[in-house]
Order: C-alpha cells, then sequence, then structure tokens
C-alpha cells in the first residue's frame, strides 16, 4: 500500500505546484496593465514559475515550484504623452504581459490539475477495491 | 499449508505490489507534466513478463545473467526495473510526458489491478468453501 500511498503524495504534490503556476498566471492577467506613476519607474513585469522534480518524504518523484523568475522580454510601448509615465518622446511602457499567452498557461495548469486530480481518484478507487476483500 | 505464500496467492501478491508501483510511478510523471526537462518513467513489463514466465514454468526467480562474467545473485528477489519511456510528443522544454497517453496508462493499470484483486477474492472464496462443512 506504500506505493500507493506515495501515488496520492505525487498527484497532490503536482496538484500544488500547479494551484501556485495559476496563481501566478492570475497575478500577471490582474497586472497586465500595471504602468509606473512616473516615466523612471518600472511598469508589472511578467513572472514565470519555476517547476522543478523534488523528491517528497514518501519517496515519490513530486514536482514543487522553485520560485518565480522574471520575464525579461521588453515592454510593450504606447504613445500616450498625457500619461504620468510617458517618457519624453511621449510612450508609457507597459508591462510585457501578453494576455493571450496567460490564458493558455492556465488552460494547461487546469489540465494538468485535474489529471493528478484523476489520478487520486484512481488511486482511492484501487485502495477502496482491496479493501473490499476484508468486508466480505 | 501457508496460504499467503501458495504460488497462487504469492504470484497475485507479487502482481498487485507490480501494478501499485507502476500506477506510483504514472502518478509521479503527471505531477511532473509541466516540469522543464522532465522525462517519464514506467516499469519495465518485459522483464516482469520474463519473471511471471520462469515462476509459471516452476522455477524459482532469478535474476538473468546474460554474460558469464555476471555474479549469481544470492538472494531472487522479484526488483521492478524502473526504465524511462518518453511518450509520442516532447515540448521544447525537453518535457515528454502527454497527459493523455498517461491517463491511458493509468486505467489500464488499475483494471489489471482490479482483475487481480478479483483473482484474489475468487482464491480466497475457493478455500472458504473447502473449509465449510459438509452438507451446509
Amino acid at each position: 500500500m506504500t506505493d500507493i500511498n506515495a501515488a496520492i503524495s505525487a498527484a497532490a504534490s503536482g496538484m500544488r505546484a500547479q494551484t501556485v503556476r495559476m496563481r501566478i498566471a492570475a497575478e500577471n492577467v490582474a497586472n497586465a496593465n500595471s504602468a509606473g506613476a512616473n516615466p523612471n519607474e518600472e511598469p508589472f513585469r511578467r513572472r514565470i514559475p519555476l517547476l522543478e522534480t523534488t523528491t517528497l518524504t514518501s519517496g515519490a518523484q513530486g514536482v514543487e515550484v522553485r520560485g518565480a523568475a522574471f520575464d525579461m522580454t521588453d515592454f510593450r510601448t504606447e504613445y500616450n504623452p498625457s500619461h504620468p509615465a510617458a517618457g519624453d518622446d511621449g510612450y508609457v511602457r507597459l508591462p510585457n504581459v501578453d494576455t493571450l499567452v496567460e490564458m493558455m498557461d492556465m488552460r494547461e495548469a487546469t489540465r494538468a490539475y485535474e489529471a493528478n486530480l484523476n489520478m487520486i481518484e484512481a488511486a482511492r478507487g484501487m485502495t477502496n477495491r482491496a479493501l473490499e476483500l476484508l468486508r466480505r | 499449508m501457508d496460504l499467503a505464500n501458495s504460488s497462487f496467492f504469492g504470484l497475485l501478491r507479487e502482481r498487485l505490489d507490480h501494478l501499485s508501483q507502476r500506477q506510483q510511478l504514472i502518478s509521479e510523471n503527471i505531477a511532473n507534466a509541466s516540469t522543464p526537462g522532465y522525462r517519464p518513467r514506467d516499469v519495465d513489463s518485459g522483464a516482469f513478463e520474463r519473471m511471471l514466465a520462469a515462476r509459471a514454468s516452476g522455477g524459482s526467480l532469478s535474476l538473468s545473467r546474460t554474460s558469464a562474467g555476471h555474479m549469481s545473485p544470492g538472494g531472487g528477489g522479484a526488483e521492478v526495473q524502473v526504465i524511462t519511456r518518453d511518450d509520442s510528443e516532447t515540448t521544447i522544454d525537453g518535457n515528454a510526458v502527454v497527459l493523455e497517453e498517461q491517463m491511458a496508462r493509468a486505467a489500464e493499470t488499475r483494471m489489471q489491478f482490479e482483475t487481480g484483486l478479483a483473482l484474489y477474492q475468487k482464491g480466497l472464496d475457493l478455500i472458504r468453501m473447502a473449509a465449510r462443512a459438509p452438507g451446509r
């Protein structure tokens, strides 16, 4: 039965990691228009979750989010001289968030989360069937 | 009579052990479905079938020796061999897990596990029938 428990712990670590990934994607989307207050202040910079394989206490190879790295691609720019953060040339720097990319990422996180949930369900079903042997 | 280690129950127990270990590996693969560079693992089913064939023909379990220079093992344990088995696609970040294939494999493992349990149950029923007082 230790294998089944390890399977459940691995799936649970996957669900946790996908939740963090979802949170970071949500933060990116929420801040998709967070420009600075003045020309020197940087707008919001997109963050990327770093997933890594880790050995859990149950001995299973689970997954964990090691942290979130900054996306160092260029900021979007928009011509808007009236904006307080506009530079001398009239352009405002806006976050390097592409909501379409974030949506795809969220979709993938949801799918992976569901797959992990199914694994827990399957492991639970197997344990229940084994326990039924005792009932008869 | 040692029931738990009789050939029928012993074989089934090994089968169930093998299947739950496989389920653990699949669970790990699904948990790591978004980890860059992760390659899915699986049990070497060929090795299990070879072991099964050796067991069915009445021989005891032993490690295969492919060269005369190999040491013959002292205790012939039924170690399950874990191999890396990439799915049909590998993403750009080097992850070779395809969720659908892993889910199919999980369903297959679960079905085999339940078949094993049903056979175990049948075996117990037979013993119960044999132990019943005649005429009842």
